[in-house]
């Protein structure tokens, strides 16, 4: 309860996590709370600005915006949390490997490296054109760039954890790797890992709705923020409600997850920023 | 230091091999027939076997590699299936969009951040503090392309005062007007990525205004501003100069999307409508030049380390 309270010690912190909340009620509760079906096409409705039957208007087809709107916060949250716990299992795998086996060192690290070498947002297209468009991919895709960075980040604290007096006498008590690696080097991962996390989380929504934008990452009929935004473009001076409403849920939710990690980060680990980028 | 540059360079290569392997391997990680895939459904089973010939993917993997690591070495990358032309060749004529862009906006993003993150540090929680803190947040969280869509909507729809989409070349014209088609992209591309770059210089500065030398510069009486200038942002530098290589990565994210929103001729743009025509040589070729680059560019970074931290090269 203490630690929660500091950590929402600063009042907009508070703001962004019942922002997070409110989306994350829209994304799992949108089959019910939808006034319209987010694919039914209506012609007769097309292009209407925003109004009591359509709070955020309609697009080209027909579509109810605030039902598409809240749609896509099901896959927007979907998506970037599968690509955090993707990126995140193998990123601390990797990462805990190469710092604690000298052996694996050499090849693990060289192999983060040279996947550190492309810009994320290039990686995850040259996945997505390898793949085909697909949500699974989507998550792989935008995941691989991050797993290299939380790879990198816990191989140099496992470097340093092991190097720990109290991981010296847990072998000298007999326990085995293994029993070392889970019950002593993990758990004095969690806190950083879960700081990276919540910046990973806002980092993949932004990369996953530019791949939607830019026509390669979720199929065209699903409703997702980044392609609704790639399909509104056409009608942006007929029609700008429709990059209005997706545009802004991006922006909040994104920021939501920026200032909670802020916050986390504050609270659990603050020597850690310089310490990544260092 | 002479040393120490051959040293970079020799660490450099086998990245840059690895990086290679991996592009090469890009074609052959295709579902099917690469060929086939290419030509798309229309084609002929002689057209799929003749380009598969063509492109050498009937030859054993290895000797495929080296033939195409061969070619990478004379500047020969393949031919663009859609262009019919080199790819090298389809890959120059696009890039001056693509430089003036990025260097326009690394430029803005440098010049703006660093001394509102100096600023900030000096004013350190104030309300001068707060704000530029909660505009880096807000501008960390703004997608490029929902950025530039609005900036293209302000500008060129309603207030009509700056053109919203292509750029003619300035090199075959020679009109240096030509680069207010680029304003706008590269407010665009700068407003995010200076965020990442003032909150660093921020706290590398309040890191270094702690250490004990800053007291003494204070203590001998030395002018703030010469204090805040001299001593402290030298030693910054080094954490901020290691950020501005990680921004030159984004940059050349952003350009793939700013290019996109603003139907821009660049390399960026190139690539997605590549990808789209499953012109992957194009594809090839483009990845293997953004690599190289940014390889250099990292190379760059840390000579420059060297060069600001002499503790550094003499290590």
């Amino acid at each position: 309860m203490d630690t929660l309270k500091k950590l929402f010690r600063r009042k907009i912190t508070l703001v962004g996590a019942v922002v997070l909340g409110i989306v994350a009620i829209m994304a799992i509760f949108s089959p019910f709370l939808t006034p319209y079906n987010p694919y039914e096409m209506n012609m007769q409705d097309r292009l209407q600005s925003p109004n009591l039957s359509h709070f955020f208007g309609t697009d080209n087809f027909g579509r109810d915006i605030f039902s598409r709107v809240m749609y896509g916060a099901q896959l927007s949250l979907l998506s970037g949390f599968s690509s955090v716990v993707f990126a995140s299992v193998f990123g601390v795998l990797l990462g805990i490997l190469a710092g604690y086996f000298e052996r694996l060192e050499g090849i693990i690290m060289r192999l983060v490296d040279v996947f550190m070498a492309f810009p994320p947002l290039l990686l995850a297209l040259i996945l997505m054109s390898i793949m085909g468009r697909g949500l699974l991919n989507v998550v792989m895709a935008v995941g691989v760039a991050y797993l290299t960075r939380i790879a990198r980040v816990t191989f140099g604290l496992t470097l340093k954890i092991k190097e720990d007096p109290y991981i010296e006498a847990a072998r000298a008590m007999g326990a085995n790797n293994a029993r070392i690696l889970f019950k002593h080097v993990l758990p004095n991962l969690i806190s950083p890992i879960i700081v990276q996390a919540s910046f990973t989380f806002a980092f993949s929504l932004l990369q996953i709705a530019a791949l939607d934008f830019l026509g390669l990452g979720l199929p065209p009929e699903i409703p997702s923020w980044g392609g609704m935004l790639n399909q509104g473009r056409t009608y942006i001076t007929r029609a700008p409600w429709l990059l209005v409403f997706p545009g802004i849920f991006i922006v909040i939710t994104v920021l939501s997850f920026n200032l909670l990690g802020d916050a986390l980060r504050d609270e659990l680990d603050p020597r850690f920023q310089e310490e990544v980028t260092a | 230091m002479i040393a120490y540059v051959i040293r970079r360079f020799l660490v450099m290569i086998p990245s840059l091999l690895l990086a290679a392997v991996f592009v090469f391997s890009f074609i052959h990680l295709i579902p099917g027939n690469p060929a086939a895939v290419m030509l798309g459904t229309n084609a002929t089973a002689e057209q799929v076997e003749r380009l598969r010939k063509e492109m050498g993917l009937d030859r054993p993997i290895p000797i495929q590699f080296f033939e195409w690591l061969k070619g990478v070495f004379r500047g020969d990358f393949g031919d663009s299936i859609f262009y019919n032309k080199p790819v090298l060749q389809v890959i120059a004529g696009r890039a001056e969009t693509s430089l003036f862009l990025g260097s326009i906006s690394l430029f803005l993003v440098i010049g703006i951040s660093i001394p509102i993150g100096v600023i900030s540090a000096v004013k350190y929680n104030t309300w001068v503090d707060q704000l530029t803190l909660g505009a880096a947040m807000f501008g960390a969280s703004i997608p490029t392309f929902w950025l530039g869509l609005n900036l293209m909507l302000l500008f060129s729809t309603f207030l009509n005062i700056l053109p919203s989409s292509g750029f003619p070349s300035i090199v075959k014209t020679g009109n240096l007007l030509n680069l207010r088609y680029l304003i706008l992209p590269a407010v665009t591309l700068t407003a995010p990525n200076s965020a990442l770059l003032v909150r660093l210089t921020r706290s590398s500065m309040l890191d270094v205004m702690r250490e004990d030398y800053i007291s003494t510069a204070r203590a001998k009486g030395l002018e703030e501003r010469i204090v805040v200038y001299v001593h402290a942002l030298r030693n910054a530098m080094i954490s901020i100069v290691s950020v501005i290589g990680f921004t030159f990565a984004a940059l050349l994210s952003g350009t793939v999307v700013t290019e996109t929103v603003f139907s821009l001729p660049g390399v960026g743009r190139l690539i997605v409508q590549s990808i789209l025509r499953r012109d992957y040589p194009t594809i090839q070729g483009i990845i293997l030049v953004v690599v190289f680059l940014y390889l250099f560019i990292n190379l760059l970074t840390d000579l420059s380390y060297a060069l600001i931290d002499p503790r550094i090269r003499h290590d």
